[in-house]
Formats: C-alpha cells, sequence, structure tokens
C-alpha cells in the first residue's frame, strides 16, 4: 500500500510538471499521464489522490485536474465561498460570483465576477491570477472553462447535491482541494450534527404539512420547486410533505397549485421582493385557492440560506422545523 | 494619365483606402491582443507572438501572460476578425446579387437560418463532422434560408425592397421560433449557447473553434472576390448581364453557396451578429464607389476591422462584465439601416 | 459575317398568344425597323431573338445554330441588347456603365485595359457623353441615360445589335443621331433589329420594315411598301395618310 502510494505520488507530480509546460503553449487540457493512474486506483467519477504536492480530482464535467497551490482561490458558487470562509481560508479567496451573498467579509472581495450559473468569461477570472477556480456542474460553458484551463489555472466542478447527505461530501471535496481535511471533516461532522438535530426535533411533530416552495424573479418568472429539488429535501427532513408533483423545477400555474394545496407556501427574501412583497404574492392566481393561500400561510427565508446546501442548511432547517411545528417550540 | 485628368474624388479616396484600411486592421488587431481585463503590455504582445514564430527578442513574459494572449484573445481576435470579414464580404455580394442595398445576411434571414441548422447539429450531436458540425449545419440552414428567400422576394428578375425585408422577417421568424421549440425539445446542457446565437458572442472562441470557421470563412472570402466583375455586371440588371455573357444562373448559385458556406461557419461559432453586412460595403462605398472589385476585398477588411473594434468594446466597457458583440453592432447599425431605408425614397437611384 | 433568323416562331404566355407565327432575317448591313402599335409583341420579339425568352415553336438560330446552344459568353461576342431602361441603384460612373459594355472581350489576348478605355471613349464621343463621363450614371436624366446605355452597347463591338425603343426619351436631334449612328454601323456590316415607335423615324432609317399586329407579321418590306395607308390605319384603328416626305427620300405618315 505504501509503495502505491508513492507511485501515485511520483506520476502526479510528473502530471503537474507537464500540465504547466503545456498549458504556455497550447490550448491542450492537461495531460492524460495522471488520469490513467488515478483511474486505476478509485472510482472513475470523482477520483481524489491527497498527496503533499499536488491533488488530483476528477471534476463533474469528467475533466481530471491537478492543485497544487490554494493560495489564490475562485469561487463561483456561493454554496463553496460559504464552505471556503468556515473552513478559515477566507483570506486565500480572491474572487467571488453573483451567488455568494454570505459571509459579509466575502462581499468586500471586489465586483461579482459576470454571470451566474451560465456565461462565463474567461480573462477576468485570469486576471485574479487565481491559483484554483472551483464552481459547481453548472458553470459553463466548456469552451470558457477550456480556456481559463489553457491559462495554466485549473478549474475544479463539482457535483450538484440534491440530498442532505450529499452536504458532506461538498464540504469535504473543498476541504481536500484547499488541504483542510481536518476542518472540513470537523465542520461536515457540525452541520450533520445540526441538520440531525433539527431532524430529531421535527420528528416529536405530530403533524407534517403539506408545503410548496415557490421561487420568482419577477412575476413574469414564476417557479414552482418539486421533487428531487434542494427545498424538496429541506421539507422532507422538516417533517412536512412537499405536494408539489413535477420537475425539480418547473413552471408555477394556477393548475398546478391547485393540484399541490399546500397548507403552507415558502419562498426566498429576493423572490418575494421581485414579486413586490405578501400582497403581490397573495394575489398571484391560484394561490387564493389553496388552504395556504385562505389562510395566509407564507414562510419567507434568506436566499443564500434557504437555496444554498453548505455549512448553514442545518440552521435553515431548524428555523423550518420551528416555523412549520409552532407547537414544538411552545412545549421545548 | 487619365487618371491625373479624369480623377473624381472617388477616384482620389481609392488610392488611400487600401492604406488606411490596412493601418486600421493592425492598429485593432494590436489594440485587441493588449487590451482586456489582465493586463499586458504591447510591447510583451509583440515579445509573445515573435515567441511563438520562433523569434526570442529577449523580453521577459510570464507564462499566464503568454497564455491570456496566445490561448484566450489570439483565438478570440482570428475568430471576430473572420466573421466580421465574412458578414461584410457577404452583405456586399448579396447587396449587388439582389440589386439592393439592404440586402444582409441577417436582415433577410439567412443568419437565423444558419443558427437553426447549427442548432439541429447541436442538438443531434456533430457525430462524425466533429467541430465541422455546427459549421456545416450552419451552412445547410444558411443555404435552405437563402433560396427561400431568393425564391420568394424576387419578381420580374428584382427584388423590391419591401419585399425582400419583409420575406426575410418572416424567414427569421419561423427559424427563431424552431430555435426556441428545440431548446425546450431538447434538454441540452448547451442550452445557455443558444441564447449566444440570438446576442452574437466571440466567448466560446477556443483554437478548435477557430479551425473550421477559418477554413470555410476562407472559402468565401478568397472566392467570392472572383464573381466581382459578374456582380458589377448584375447591377445593370439580369437581362443585360446575360446579354454582356454572363451565366445568371450559374454565378447567382456559386455566389448564394459561397455565402452560405461563409455565414453558416460564421453564425456556427458566434452567433448572429447583425449589420456587419450593411455597415461595411456601404461605408466602402461611399469611399470608394461601387465597383464590386473594389468593394468585396476591401468589405471583407473593414468588416474583419469593424468586428474587432465591437469586440474590443464588448470586453472593456462592462469589464468584467462582457456585453454581447451582437448587441453592440445592432445598436450602431440599426439607425444606420433606418437611414439608408429614408434615403431609399427620398433619392430613390442614387445609392451611395 | 453574322445572320440572326427566326423562323415559324410562337410564344404562348399562359393563355394569350404574343407571338405567332413570325419568321424573318436579320442580314449583315441591315438596319431592320420593328413596328406595330401597343401589345403588337414588338418587344417580345426582340426578347426571344436575344435569347431572353425561350420561343413556345419555331426557332431563334444565330449562323444557323440556334442561339440555346451558345454559352451566353460565346453571344455576348455576337449580339449587344439595348433595352428600353436601364435601371442601376448602385452610383457607377457613366464611364463605368460603358467599360462593362467590354465585359465580353475581357480575357481576350489582344485586347487590353487602355484599348477597352479608348473604344469605351470613343463610343461616349459618338453619343455625346464624353462630357457626363464621371457623372454618376443614376443622378442623370432620363435621356442622358439612354445615350450612356447607347454608348455601352456600341462599346460591346458586336456585329448584331438589338435595340428596344431606343429613341423614345430622347430629343429631336438626338433620335436623328441615334439613328444616324445605327445606320452608320449597318453600313459597316452590322445586323441592326430595332423597335422603333415612330413611324417616320422608321421610315427615314430602316432600310427594311416588319410591321407587327397581334403577333404576326401583318407587312414586310422597304418603308415604302409596308407603310400602306388602309394597312396601317386598320393596324393601328386611326385613319393616317402617308406622303412623300417634302425633304427626304422616303414616305412620311401623319394623322388624318
Amino acid at each position: 500500500m505504501k509503495r502505491f502510494l508513492i507511485l501515485v505520488l511520483g506520476l502526479a507530480l510528473v502530471g503537474a510538471a507537464c500540465g504547466g509546460d503545456d498549458s504556455s503553449d497550447t490550448a491542450a487540457p492537461t495531460t492524460s499521464t495522471t488520469i490513467a493512474a488515478a483511474t486505476t486506483t478509485t472510482a472513475p467519477t470523482a477520483t481524489t489522490t491527497s498527496v503533499p504536492e499536488g491533488i488530483t480530482f476528477t471534476g463533474a464535467d469528467g475533466v481530471e485536474q491537478t492543485v497544487t497551490d490554494a493560495s489564490r482561490i475562485v469561487s463561483l458558487n456561493g454554496d463553496i465561498t460559504e464552505i471556503l470562509f468556515e473552513l478559515g481560508v477566507g483570506a486565500q479567496v480572491v474572487g467571488i460570483d453573483v451567488t455568494t451573498t454570505y459571509p459579509p467579509e466575502a462581499l468586500q472581495i471586489g465586483p461579482p465576477l459576470p454571470p451566474a450559473r451560465g456565461l462565463l468569461v474567461a480573462e477576468p477570472v485570469v486576471a485574479l491570477n487565481p491559483t484554483l477556480v472551483i464552481g459547481d456542474a453548472q458553470i459553463g460553458p466548456p469552451e470558457v472553462v477550456e480556456q481559463i484551463r489553457a491559462a495554466g489555472i485549473p478549474v475544479v466542478l463539482i457535483e450538484l447535491q440534491n440530498q442532505l447527505s450529499g452536504i458532506r461530501t461538498k464540504i469535504e471535496t473543498v476541504a481536500m482541494l484547499v488541504g483542510e481535511e481536518e476542518a472540513g471533516a470537523a465542520l461536515a461532522d457540525r452541520v450533520d450534527a445540526e441538520i440531525d438535530e433539527a431532524v430529531q426535533l421535527a420528528a416529536q411533530a405530530t403533524e407534517s404539512p403539506g408545503v410548496a416552495f415557490v421561487y420568482a424573479r419577477g412575476p413574469e418568472a414564476l417557479l414552482l420547486f418539486g421533487p428531487g429539488s434542494v427545498t424538496s429535501a429541506l421539507i422532507a427532513a422538516a417533517n412536512a410533505v412537499d405536494t408539489v408533483q413535477g420537475p425539480p423545477v418547473g413552471p408555477l400555474t394556477p393548475e398546478a397549485l391547485a393540484a399541490a394545496n399546500p397548507d403552507v407556501f415558502v419562498t426566498t427574501a429576493d423572490a418575494l421582493g421581485s414579486l413586490g412583497g405578501p400582497a403581490a404574492f397573495a394575489e398571484l392566481p391560484g394561490v387564493a385557492q389553496t388552504t395556504a393561500g385562505q389562510e395566509g400561510r407564507l414562510l419567507v427565508y434568506d436566499d443564500a440560506l434557504f437555496l444554498g446546501f453548505g455549512p448553514r442548511t442545518g440552521e435553515a432547517l431548524k428555523a423550518l422545523v420551528q416555523d412549520l411545528h409552532p407547537e414544538l417550540s411552545a412545549t421545548s | 494619365m487619365t487618371g491625373d485628368r479624369l480623377g473624381t474624388p472617388v477616384e482620389r479616396r481609392r488610392r488611400w483606402l487600401w492604406p488606411a484600411l490596412v493601418i486600421t486592421a493592425i492598429a485593432a488587431v494590436i489594440a485587441n491582443l493588449a487590451m482586456g481585463a489582465f493586463d499586458v503590455g504591447p510591447l510583451k504582445v509583440v515579445a509573445i507572438l515573435f515567441d511563438h514564430a520562433g523569434l526570442d527578442l529577449g523580453i521577459d513574459v510570464l507564462p499566464r501572460e503568454d497564455s491570456v494572449v496566445w490561448s484566450i484573445r489570439l483565438p478570440r481576435l482570428i475568430l471576430a476578425f473572420v466573421v466580421g470579414a465574412v458578414l461584410a464580404i457577404a452583405g456586399a455580394a448579396l447587396q449587388g446579387l439582389f440589386r439592393n442595398p439592404l440586402a444582409d445576411p441577417q436582415i433577410i434571414g439567412i443568419s437565423s437560418g444558419a443558427a437553426l441548422g447549427a442548432g439541429l447539429v447541436l442538438a443531434a450531436g456533430p457525430g462524425v463532422l466533429g467541430s465541422f458540425g455546427g459549421p456545416l449545419g450552419g451552412f445547410a440552414g444558411a443555404l435552405a434560408a437563402a433560396a427561400i428567400v431568393y425564391a420568394l422576394a424576387r419578381y420580374e428578375g428584382r427584388t423590391e425592397v419591401v419585399n425582400l425585408v419583409l420575406t426575410g422577417v418572416a424567414v427569421s421568424a419561423v427559424a427563431s421560433a424552431a430555435i426556441g421549440y428545440l431548446s425546450f425539445a431538447v434538454d441540452s446542457s448547451r442550452l445557455q449557447t443558444a441564447l449566444f446565437w440570438f446576442l452574437g458572442s466571440f466567448t466560446l472562441a477556443t483554437w478548435e473553434a477557430v479551425r473550421p470557421t477559418v477554413l470555410l470563412g476562407g472559402v468565401c472570402v478568397v472566392l467570392l472576390p472572383l464573381f466581382s466583375r459578374q456582380l458589377n455586371l448584375l447591377l445593370l440588371g439580369e437581362s443585360e448581364a446575360r446579354h454582356l455573357g454572363v451565366d445568371v444562373e450559374r454565378a447567382r448559385a456559386l455566389v448564394l453557396a459561397l455565402v452560405s458556406v461563409g455565414v453558416g461557419a460564421s453564425v456556427a461559432a458566434a452567433g448572429i451578429i447583425g449589420f456587419v453586412g450593411l455597415l461595411a460595403p456601404h461605408a466602402v462605398r461611399m469611399l470608394a464607389g461601387p465597383d464590386h472589385r473594389l468593394v468585396l476585398p476591401a468589405s471583407a477588411l473593414a468588416g474583419g476591422t469593424l468586428v474587432l473594434v465591437a469586440d474590443l468594446t464588448a470586453r472593456t466597457l462592462a469589464s468584467p462584465t462582457e456585453i454581447p458583440v451582437g448587441l453592440l453592432t445592432a445598436l450602431v447599425g440599426g439607425p444606420f439601416f433606418l437611414w439608408l431605408l429614408h434615403r431609399t425614397r427620398a433619392e430613390y437611384g442614387a445609392w451611395g | 459575317m453574322t445572320t440572326l433568323a427566326v423562323e415559324s416562331l410562337g410564344y404562348t404566355a399562359g393563355s394569350s398568344v404574343l407571338i405567332d407565327g413570325v419568321s424573318l432575317t436579320a442580314h449583315p448591313g441591315e438596319l431592320l425597323g420593328v413596328v406595330g402599335p401597343n401589345g403588337a409583341g414588338k418587344s417580345t420579339l426582340l426578347q426571344l431573338m436575344a435569347g431572353d425568352r425561350t420561343p413556345t415553336r419555331g426557332s431563334v438560330t444565330l449562323d444557323g445554330r440556334p442561339i440555346a446552344e451558345y454559352r451566353p459568353s460565346e453571344l455576348a461576342r455576337m449580339r449587344a441588347v439595348l433595352p428600353q431602361q436601364t435601371v442601376v441603384q448602385f452610383p457607377f460612373t457613366s464611364r463605368d456603365i460603358v467599360l462593362m459594355g467590354r465585359h465580353p472581350h475581357h480575357g481576350d489576348p489582344n485586347n487590353s485595359h487602355e484599348h477597352d478605355l479608348g473604344v469605351a471613349r470613343a463610343a461616349m464621343a459618338a453619343t455625346h457623353t464624353l462630357d457626363l463621363e464621371t457623372r454618376i450614371f443614376p443622378s442623370l436624366s432620363g435621356g442622358e441615360q439612354t445615350r450612356v446605355a447607347f454608348a455601352r452597347i456600341l462599346a460591346q463591338e458586336t456585329p448584331i445589335i438589338l435595340l428596344d425603343e431606343p429613341t423614345t426619351t430622347l430629343d429631336v436631334h438626338h433620335q436623328e443621331h441615334t439613328m444616324q449612328l445605327l445606320g452608320h454601323r449597318a453600313r459597316r456590316g452590322a445586323a441592326i433589329v430595332a423597335v422603333l415607335h415612330d413611324l417616320n423615324l422608321a421610315a427615314a432609317y430602316a432600310g427594311r420594315l416588319v410591321l407587327l399586329s397581334e403577333g404576326r407579321v401583318r407587312a414586310i418590306g422597304s418603308p415604302a411598301q409596308v407603310l400602306d395607308e388602309d394597312v396601317l390605319s386598320e393596324t393601328y384603328h386611326q385613319r393616317m395618310r402617308v406622303m412623300n416626305h417634302p425633304h427626304r427620300d422616303c414616305p412620311l405618315v401623319v394623322v388624318e
């Protein structure tokens, strides 16, 4: 086993050196030397090999990247930024994108990089001189990711998670990339404990209310999140029923609302703001015909807190449990 | 001798047109390579270019500076220039072919057809065609749109302005709707890219994407000038051109095919960038007259330069965000188009 | 010497017969005038002779060979065509337009740009348009445009010239001048076919006349033979008198 690790370490070093040379004069992706070595060791989807001098990681796009230096990090996702700051490497973050809204010191880093989850632009990222770019599987287009890699900068895209158990994977992956495995394990333990606490609290509830999560970017872009979404996992963990039937993200129509007929609506502060406030929400077609609409039950949470699967998810879940089951707060 | 005695203002301007165009193009190339979010001085840019040509100028260059210039800016610059040259020369050729100064690949619907063709290939997967799949799909779509517009907008050998523009609008609308449907029907990670086609951008330029565009766009830019004389004669009218020895049907088919090859490749690589095909040829005609032997190659150079400037503006104006370059050209080209339309009525006959 | 012949020519568009059994020959050295009332098929006949339209029946032959068998470039060196009107929407100068007439000779090793320019300027001098040389063609008056277009036809230097109403937009002086130029070309061996509206111009300059009516040849022959009072009156639905021209050796047609 020990000899095997030395072999992998040697190959990884060769790979890192080659990658550095190549990227300076061609657009070729990192060399394949380490891919062969790495894929023979573990599972093909997320292969990790941690060594002091370099970490190789095959991201969500199937491209292997070698990270040798995490001293200048660009984060292209709000959850990842949060994790980095929780891990104590916030000072190493040199660039953020618009999905980063927390913690407040992250917003002092500089203007956010162009559009979130989508049309990335290479040069502003390269101009920050990062040694590592971390984003999630939604980052693209692939050509732009390729351009950043061509400048010799590893871009690691980590898998999206839609189960609460996936938060640990996400935290551990980020921690591994920046060489903070111990802090990562501790953080993941803490988050898991918080989630467990909230789940256990919820288990004491006697009723399971029906819940529908509504998201909006203005009155023209109304969405209903369904099974498979991040919010659906939170609702289930809070001992409630996600009554939405449909895709993880689908259009909000009066028919869909009538079919869901939730007891409680949940939305985010930004979504509500884009609609014009609670009164405007109540006027949306179909809302008044639901139980939640008639009883005026609408819960509003901070966007990053509620939608991001990260260090504060336990906190978010606890708030949701307490709001959905007011009887628990009274007894405890 | 005759030149001096008969020198009209246009003939005098013709003499400095090429030097002026070449100098402007070189300046635009250097500015595009030297400017951007990442700071690389012009001297270093020159050193990097020479270094890749095998000449060491003894100027220290960081590897990252090299990659930004060589891997991000240079492919983007080449793509922008080729796309601009193709759109401009295609516009000039279409204006001659349709005897209509308002023809432009976007206005008459060829660009939308190309976007649909390229989109279908992307949705189906390029398969054996590889990086040529998008451009060839674009070519097929462009050719289909060109044939439809050509067949429907022509009446007795001429195309009226209104017919041409309206047919183009209709073809564009159908193609746009089909692309919209495609992006709903196909669950593709390239959905974001569909947005690019409507707005136009060079963000996706990599060496791999540049290769087919340069090859197919090059075919269009190099071969279209061979039809300069025929296009000149076609401006007299179709019968007149035939009386003067032009095989009109053949010339028309070949010019449309070449335009479609170039526009198909351009749209597949960079989306719909409008009005370049109007702005560049009209600027050249105003300066140097309508002779296609000059208008076609000069429009290509002017169009390439114009798009370089537009892309530089798109990259730097709102840095670190980028403005889609197609929005910029439309912002400048739209009013120009309206002015041209106005002149059609005010001054029928004299196009300049 | 080149001869353009039309044999039993017929042309039908939809249900209307535009040309019906026309046979005639344009001989070298001859100016053949085509006259007739509106809608008689004069322009259609000229377009058939130019190869712009494909006949429904009969044939158009150049030196015995059907014109459809010639390549466009071959035809362009043998016959020139002046349309009723030349519409140009781009700012070419008059000289550019006339030089386009030299296109068929492009690529001929015996030809040169200097020669083309010389021929073009000679044609412009002959049509009194040399002073319009650097003017923008679309900005010229209708009559000026016709004369420049006529110069383009002359510059093409073909043994056959077909003209559709070359004098309609011209003033009296230029009408006479244009017909004199055509007569001169004919005497030098060209075969010329001109659709003419003005019967007296036709009578004065054409060696032979064809009178068309409803797509058929009503009369063909010398002006004196064709310009018959009864035939003209019937064809044009207008009483006419034919007398001797007081100063020229030709008939004079006047409306009664």
